[in-house]
């Protein structure tokens, strides 16, 4: 792996310009947007590689409707406006996956011989996980690699 | 977003208990108006020390 210094305008476009938006075009975001996202996203640094986020991508109608009253008032136009409004959550039991994503020690033995670590470490490492994704659409990710060939009532453009 | 209830999400998409909760989070596209004057940040001085 090598490693090249990010030109000034890649470092605007993740940082030192990204803004947090807190209203939105009525346009949709495609589902291979969201995969792209995540394909991104995932390689992003996890304690025992545990990944103990998990996402639930709310977009559609419904899935919106069962979402609204969760919601403090004032934020509730905002999710209304986005394309994709994601629950970032944890997995309580995340170290049942550490054989196949730790395999070179038996992490799922600590965790469930000291059980009062699973609950700070999934919290610590998800909300990690979660400026993961923060930071892969300020990337681009979505906007390259399908343009000419998404349908018209997706976007690929996150950034204004 | 943290302005929610934790507990109400999880009733409502985590029935079984295994996930819960931690932040939400929106993606779409812009609309610039929604998008607040920037806000500071710490200093170096106040957020950090080099030991």
């Amino acid at each position: 792996m090598s490693t090249n210094v990010l030109s000034d305008a890649a470092l605007d476009q993740l940082f030192r310009q990204a803004r947090t938006v807190h209203a939105f075009k009525p346009q949709a975001v495609c589902d291979d947007t969201i995969r792209q996202l995540y394909d991104l996203l995932k390689w992003g640094p996890t304690a025992f590689n545990a990944q103990p986020a998990r996402y639930v991508f709310v977009k559609s109608a419904e899935a919106k409707a069962k979402l609204m009253p969760a919601l403090m008032p004032g934020n509730v136009p905002q999710v209304q406006s986005a394309a994709v409004t994601v629950i970032v959550a944890h997995d309580t039991r995340f170290h049942e996956h550490l054989p196949t994503q730790f395999p070179g020690y038996d992490a799922k033995a600590v965790f469930d011989a000291n059980p009062g670590m699973i609950e700070p470490a999934a919290f610590r490492n998800s909300s990690l996980q979660g400026a993961y994704l923060i930071l892969a659409p300020r990337t681009g990710s979505g906007l390259w690699r399908h343009v000419g060939f998404q349908p018209a009532s997706c976007e690929r453009r996150f950034l204004p | 977003m943290s302005g929610f209830n934790p507990q109400a999400v999880n009733d409502a998409f985590f029935p079984d208990g295994r996930f819960k909760a931690n932040f939400l989070l929106n993606i779409g596209v812009a609309d610039p108006a929604g998008i607040y004057p920037r806000a500071p940040r710490l200093a170096f001085e106040e957020a950090a020390q080099i030991l």
